[in-house]
């Protein structure tokens, strides 16, 4: 296939890695909190 | 007639209300400030200002008490600095994820829950990294200085911890604010980008970000104003002992100086902790003055 087409789209190997950089930052945020919220419910919960 | 002049009174009256809560806002600052000033400037007086400043022995109990806080200063810095390099590119990503990565129902789910992150108290984040990051850090710390006769033991309460504890505790600010300023860039900025055949990512960095970047640098001097006066969550974790602000040190932060020793000092060593609390006011200032020359200049260049 044609390298230059308009319809194919180019993957950028920066991109990928950048993509994956979001993705894993708000993987991390969002399960920091769900762990903070899960510890202290549950060590809450147990110390009743 | 009467609705008018009606009109006229509601204004006056509105006009000496926003006056009052002015003057109240402006009073307080600067009631603040000169009571910082008369209290921190004893100390300076009496032990002299490179000896506080540039001293490195803490000992304010001993019979020729020593009031040097080099080692302070510098671990809030390099505490602070480290958090803001561990906790801003994941803040900024995250905000890039919630307002142009990820589809509407799962950023309508994450938003309120980063929301609710920064209404967790700080006391929570230093129970946390002392039942779950101290834990961890002491392993680390077995690890890497097994065998040494000449490192001190932390028990994990050390720089590193704090510096964990700090980023994580800055992640909302940056985030939320982050976000909002990504979400205010204008819409013809991406799509010009985008028609000009940049990917969805080069449009993100190249693009997006440079134009969102004065409420990023907002976020980011939010995150180190809230770090620097941070005391509760890292008087758990830090270890509390003035030393020498390396990764494994138990270290002793400005706020944390004030907090551990405000209760039981009397006399000249009150008079220092009110120095210290001068010096991090000072720092905050600075901080502060430094923003608003950016965002000053960013706003110059925008125009």
């Amino acid at each position: 296939m044609n390298k230059d087409t308009l319809y194919v789209k180019r993957k950028r190997p920066t991109d990928m890695l950048l993509l994956a950089a979001i993705y894993i930052s708000a993987t991390l945020a969002v399960a920091l909190l769900l762990g903070i919220i899960l510890y202290v419910f549950v060590k809450g919960h147990s110390h009743r | 007639m009467g609705n008018r002049k009606n009109r006229a009174v509601v204004e006056t009256v509105a006009q000496i209300v926003f006056t009052i809560c002015a003057f109240f806002a402006v009073l307080a600052v600067v009631s603040i400030t000169l009571y910082m000033i008369i209290s921190g400037t004893p100390a300076i007086m009496k032990v002299g200002l490179g000896e506080i400043l540039f001293g490195t022995e803490w000992m304010p109990t001993a019979a020729e008490p020593k009031f040097g806080i080099l080692w302070v200063i510098l671990t809030s810095i390099v505490g602070t600095t480290l958090a803001i390099l561990l906790g801003v590119p994941i803040g900024v990503l995250t905000a890039v994820f919630l307002a142009e990565v990820a589809p509407r129902p799962l950023a309508a789910i994450v938003k309120p829950a980063v929301e609710l992150l920064a209404g967790i108290p700080s006391v929570i984040y230093g129970l946390l990294g002392i039942y779950l990051l101290n834990p961890l850090m002491y392993k680390l710390e077995r690890l890497i200085f097994q065998g040494s006769t000449t490192h001190q033991f932390t028990g994990g309460a050390n720089l590193l911890s704090a510096v964990i504890v700090l980023a994580i505790m800055i992640l909302p600010t940056v985030i939320n604010i982050s976000e909002t300023s990504i979400r205010a860039v204008p819409a013809g900025i991406k799509s010009s980008s985008l028609a000009l055949g940049a990917s969805h990512v080069q449009t993100i960095f190249r693009s997006i970000l440079p134009a969102a970047k004065s409420g990023i640098v907002t976020a980011i001097v939010l995150g180190v104003g809230r770090a620097i006066g941070e005391a509760m969550a890292i008087t758990l974790v830090s270890g509390s002992s003035v030393n020498v602000p390396l990764p494994f040190n138990s270290v002793r932060f400005l706020t944390t100086a004030i907090v551990s020793e405000m209760g039981y000092s009397s006399g000249l060593h009150r008079q220092v902790l009110f120095t210290i609390g001068l010096v991090l006011f000072v720092f905050i200032m600075i901080i502060n003055i430094v923003l608003n020359k950016i965002l000053k200049k960013g706003a110059d260049d925008n125009e």
